[in-house]
């Protein structure tokens, strides 16, 4: 053989065989124009020899070359299916709002365990959430459940960056100067009010919603013409701009 | 890549769905028959590698030898059953 014989996983020996079926189906309907009888695949059985490995966290399979002796035999069979069934029985991957496991900051032994447990995406950890399920009981105490929701907070904040449109002075209703900050995505959750600093003081927020912020500003804060606004909105955003007072 | 000696797993089924005479024709008693069902088992040689990517490549050919050998391959087996293809209607 022109390969070493690597080890493989069902998974991705399952994907190339679908594959490989579908590729016969596509050419199916080209083929019938001229030749009227053909035919399709219902089901398809295959006997595999195989030798299993475990690295203690995922089985492999080793194909079983000429002359080797004493594999084990693996049986896969792939059934017709009705898109009725395949509605029935699988989940919607791929939702617009949906965000993979693998795409959220958490190390692989936890991924592997929220994998287990059947948890692909954060709209799954969310439907074990509403059935009052304790992850981290759950899992014998391997999956840190704090930092896990500060990983899927911080991935959904990702998805939505505070944008600054434009920064304006103006003064309230007390002929205070303040800083009007405009964009979008500013303050999201009321839970955590935003954070100021100009030129290293603290800054009073007035008013702050998703779209706009009012800083109050004092004369520690005009030190220079060009001044350095800090800004978080959350535990997971900061903006950080220069701007001419 | 697959071992050249290896069809692509789909290639082997298409050839193994091609069957010739699958229309019998009794001129004499007017009778036409054909196979609208069919299960075929073969063992077969497979030749599964990874490529460069991690994509699993399935190569495989059916026995091509008849002759009993010490050493022998290792032979995998595949059933299909198929079924005359009818061409969805209005384009589906």
């Amino acid at each position: 053989m022109a390969n070493d014989n690597i080890s493989w996983n069902l998974e991705d020996f399952v994907d190339s065989l679908v594959v490989e079926l579908d590729k016969t189906r596509e050419t199916l309907a080209i083929k019938a124009i001229n030749k009227p009888l053909t035919y399709t695949v219902k089901d398809l059985a295959i006997d595999l020899n195989i030798f299993p490995t475990f690295d203690g966290d995922q089985i492999r399979f080793t194909t079983a070359q000429p002359g080797q002796e004493g594999a084990s035999k693996v049986n896969i069979q792939l059934g017709s299916i009705t898109d009725q069934q395949v509605r029935a029985t699988t989940k919607m991957s791929g939702l617009k709002n949906d965000t993979k496991i693998e795409e959220i900051g958490v190390d692989q032994k936890t991924r592997n365990k929220l994998r287990k447990m059947g948890v692909n995406s954060v709209d799954d950890l969310q439907q074990i959430e509403k059935k009052h399920v304790d992850i981290q009981r759950a899992s014998d105490n391997e999956i840190d459940y704090k930092t896990l929701a500060n990983e899927i907070q911080k991935s959904r904040r990702s998805q939505t960056p505070p944008r600054v449109n434009t920064v304006s002075l103006s003064v309230d209703e007390q002929d205070r100067p303040f800083l009007h900050v405009r964009g979008e995505n500013l303050t999201l959750n009321p839970k955590y009010p935003p954070v100021t600093v100009i030129n290293h003081n603290l800054a009073e927020v007035l008013e702050f919603n998703a779209n706009e912020l009012k800083i109050l500003l004092s004369k520690d804060h005009i030190t220079q013409a060009e001044s350095e606004l800090i800004m978080t909105f959350d535990p997971y955003t900061l903006v950080k701009m220069n701007i001419r007072l | 890549m697959i071992d050249e000696a290896f069809l692509p797993f789909g290639d082997l089924v298409d050839k193994i769905l091609d069957i010739p005479g699958a229309t019998i024709t009794d001129d004499v008693n007017g009778i036409h028959s054909y196979i609208y069902e069919i299960e075929i088992g073969t063992p077969v040689e497979l030749d599964i590698s990874v490529d460069e990517n991690g994509k699993v490549r399935i190569g495989s050919v059916p026995p091509l030898y008849r002759v009993n050998s010490s050493f022998r391959p290792s032979y995998h087996s595949i059933t299909i059953k198929a079924e005359k293809y009818t061409p969805p209607e209005h384009g589906e």
